[in-house]
Parts: C-alpha cells; sequence; structure tokens
C-alpha cells in the first residue's frame, strides 16, 4: 500500500525540500535530540538565520520530519516505500538517501519515543527492605513495637530517557519509604504469591499462546 | 512521674474533700474515663456552668495524669503514690486508679499511632495482563505477562499507589518480602 501523507505536512516539509543533503542530513539530527527531548530552542534560531527563515518555519519543519518518520515507522514501511514517498515529495535523489538512512538508522529510537507517547505506569525498579523494632516515641515510651520498613524505587520514564542519563540513574526514579508491621507483611507477600501463580496457570498460558 | 505546678495545683484541689464535693469529684473522674475512651470523632465532654471553670481546670489535669501515667509506661504504684502525695483520700485513689486500669490499652493503642510514621501498607491487590496493541504502535511481544500492582496506604494522600511489573521483577519483589519474612519469623520465635 502506497504511503501517503496530508497536505499541511507537506507544506511544512516544503522548506525542507528545497534545501541539499547536507542540510537535511542537520535537520535529520535535529529530529534524533527531538525523541530524546534534548533540543535548545537556540538552535532554531541560529538554523533559521543561516538558511534566512523564522524560527518557527525552523520548528515546524523539525516537527514535521519527526512526524513523518514516525508515520513511517507505524506503518511498518520498508526503506523503498520511504524512498518512494520522498521522492514524491519533489527531495533531491541525495536527500532521498538521507532521509531513507535516518529512517533505518533511528528505527529503535523512533519506536522507544513512540512507546514513550503511550500509556505511561510507574514500573517497579526495587525493593529494599529493613525490619526494625521501635522502642519509643514521644507519644509513647516503653514499647516493643516490630515494623518492617520498605523502600521502592519506581521508574517513571520511558527507555530512551533512560539510555540518556549519564550517571545511569535511569531517568525519573522515584524512592517511596513505606512501612507495614507483621501481619500485613505476611498477607501481602501470599497475595503476591498467588499472583505468580495465576501466570503459571493452564490458562494464562492459552491465552499468551493465543497473542503469539 | 512529673507534672507541672498548674497540674499538681489543679489534682491537689480535685483530692481535697473540703473543697471538691464527691459529686463534682465523680462528674469529673466519669468525665474523663469518657475522654479517654472515646473513639475518634466522638465530641469530647463539656461542664456545666455554674463551676465550670475549676471544673475544666481539673478535668484537664486529671486527664493530663492519666496520659502521663500511660505515656511514661508509669506503674499503678507510682501514680498511687503521686496522688498520695497529692493528699488524695485512699476512696478517691482507689476509683482513680480503677477507671486508668480500665483504659490502659485502649489509651496505649491511640498514643502508638501518634507520630511521625511513613505511609503504612494495610492491603495489595494485582491484576494479571497481556499487552496486545497501544496507539504507541505494536507492543514488544518480548514483553509478555506485565502485572499491576495496586498498594493500599493508611496515612498517605497518594493511596493506593499503583505500578507495573514484568514477571521476573515481581518474583524479585516476592522473594525479597518473602526474605524479610524469615527475618521477622526468626526473631519472634527467639
Amino acid at each position: 500500500m502506497p504511503l501517503t501523507i496530508s497536505e499541511d505536512l507537506k507544506a511544512q516539509l516544503s522548506l525542507l525540500t528545497t534545501q541539499n543533503a547536507s542540510v537535511l542530513q542537520e535537520f535529520c539530527r535535529l529530529a534524533n535530540q527531538y525523541y530524546r527531548q534534548e533540543i535548545n530552542p537556540r538552535i532554531y534560531n541560529s538554523a533559521s538565520n543561516k538558511l534566512g527563515v523564522q524560527p518557527s518555519q525552523v520548528e515546524d519543519a523539525v516537527r514535521a520530519l519527526v512526524f513523518l518518520l514516525i508515520h513511517c515507522t507505524k506503518a511498518k514501511a520498508s526503506k523503498l516505500e520511504v524512498e518512494e514517498l520522498a521522492t514524491s515529495l519533489n527531495f533531491t535523489k541525495d536527500a532521498v538517501m538521507v532521509l531513507a538512512d535516518a529512517y533505518t538508522n533511528n528505527e529503535g529510537d523512533i519506536k522507544e519515543y513512540m512507546k514513550s507517547m503511550g500509556v505511561q505506569v510507574p514500573h517497579y525498579n526495587n525493593l529494599e527492605w529493613r525490619f526494625d523494632i521501635l522502642a519509643g516515641s514521644r507519644a509513647l515510651h516503653h514499647i516493643a513495637e516490630p515494623l518492617i520498613t520498605l523502600q521502592l524505587l519506581l521508574d517513571h520514564s520511558s527507555g530512551i530517557q533512560q539510555k540518556n542519563k549519564e550517571d545511569g540513574s535511569g531517568g525519573k526514579c522515584e524512592k517511596i519509604l513505606l512501612q507495614t508491621d507483621p501481619n500485613n507483611l505476611v498477607h501481602m507477600t501470599n497475595v503476591l504469591e498467588e499472583a505468580l501463580q495465576e501466570a503459571r496457570t493452564h490458562h494464562s498460558r492459552r491465552v499468551q499462546q493465543y497473542l503469539k | 512521674m512529673e507534672l507541672s505546678p498548674e497540674v499538681s495545683s489543679a489534682l491537689r484541689l480535685l483530692g481535697d474533700a473540703s473543697k471538691t464535693d464527691n459529686s463534682t469529684y465523680q462528674a469529673v473522674l466519669s468525665a474523663v474515663s469518657a475522654d479517654i475512651g472515646a473513639g475518634d470523632g466522638q465530641e469530647v465532654s463539656q461542664p456545666q456552668p455554674p463551676t465550670s471553670g475549676v471544673v475544666s481546670y481539673c478535668h484537664a489535669a486529671l486527664t493530663t495524669l492519666f496520659l502521663e501515667s500511660v505515656r511514661g509506661g508509669h506503674s499503678t504504684s507510682v501514680v498511687t503514690s503521686t496522688l498520695e502525695d497529692f493528699m488524695w483520700p485512699p476512696d478517691r485513689v482507689n476509683e482513680a486508679i480503677k477507671k486508668l486500669d480500665s483504659h490502659w490499652s485502649v489509651t496505649q493503642t491511640r498514643l502508638s499511632s501518634l507520630g511521625a510514621f511513613p505511609p503504612h501498607i494495610v492491603d495489595v491487590d494485582w491484576q494479571l495482563k497481556y499487552e496486545v496493541r497501544s496507539s504507541g504502535g505494536e507492543v514488544d511481544k518480548a514483553r509478555g505477562a506485565v502485572y499491576l500492582v495496586r498498594l493500599h496506604l493508611d496515612g498517605s494522600a497518594n493511596s493506593p499507589l499503583t505500578f507495573t511489573c514484568s514477571l521476573a521483577q515481581l518474583t524479585h519483589m516476592v522473594t525479597r518480602l518473602k526474605q524479610a519474612t524469615r527475618a521477622v519469623q526468626k526473631y519472634a520465635n527467639n
């Protein structure tokens, strides 16, 4: 099925179709940075000065390029189909190659970015525990209350943002301090063990097989 | 047991039969018992005029005595000797000690819940899902089963706390919880 794009998108890409391959290469690099949320607005200003256009046009062109690549990824287009689409948009031959390369080389990044746009729920990272005996407090002296303190680590960001953190901290990681007593600890452990058992049942395996 | 001068003088007044008649003493004692034994959200008693000023003063002092006894974990003999120091007659001392004893564990429970604690886990729910498609494109089939775990917390605005995890991660979490359970059981059995 041939890839098609809307007239609006064609209009926004028109800035790029008149540029040579090296300029398009720069735009592809900017699009890459866009996935990683690393774009500095000053880049748009410097690019607009070099090309003699408004910064907003540059920003629109980058967004249009990102949208184009996402659209191709969603449609699972082959390299050839992307080349055909680029040619139909009046890109030069060299520009077509640059675009097709950008599509194939950054497929992983585009997919991660698309995932980050989807439904996001905090994801489990780690659980540390500590068993304490509370000997007293301001409100009550001389007690011996067993308490279990738990530190739950949850990830809030998607994979692509985690990869880019230089210190390896793994993106937005939330540390949550919780507490429980021995009875609730045993109850919680039993309930979650039941949850693990459910994945091993015949029914769950059938659902998994059906989806393969 | 350390009590402030105001509380001490009010207790002296309450115990003095010549200054506080028996009916007033009984009213104060029953009001204090009712307030200490009352659940959360129940209204505390209000003294009636014309003796409301003195009665409030004694009510506050007796309540303070009861709470400090439980808070400090003082035995009844310590409380008895404190009241005897304030010249309380034996019958009033005995009645007060009886009321204190009957409300001891309730008061202790309520005092133990005061203080700064992290949110307390009281329950947990889970769901097992297999992701098929999403608006963000095809779901990575290798992810397989995804668990949605919900922790119900007491004393937190974030309750319930929800997060997802894979089968391997839930196994890791359950292993950690079992380690904690074993540690607690080991000390419980000693």
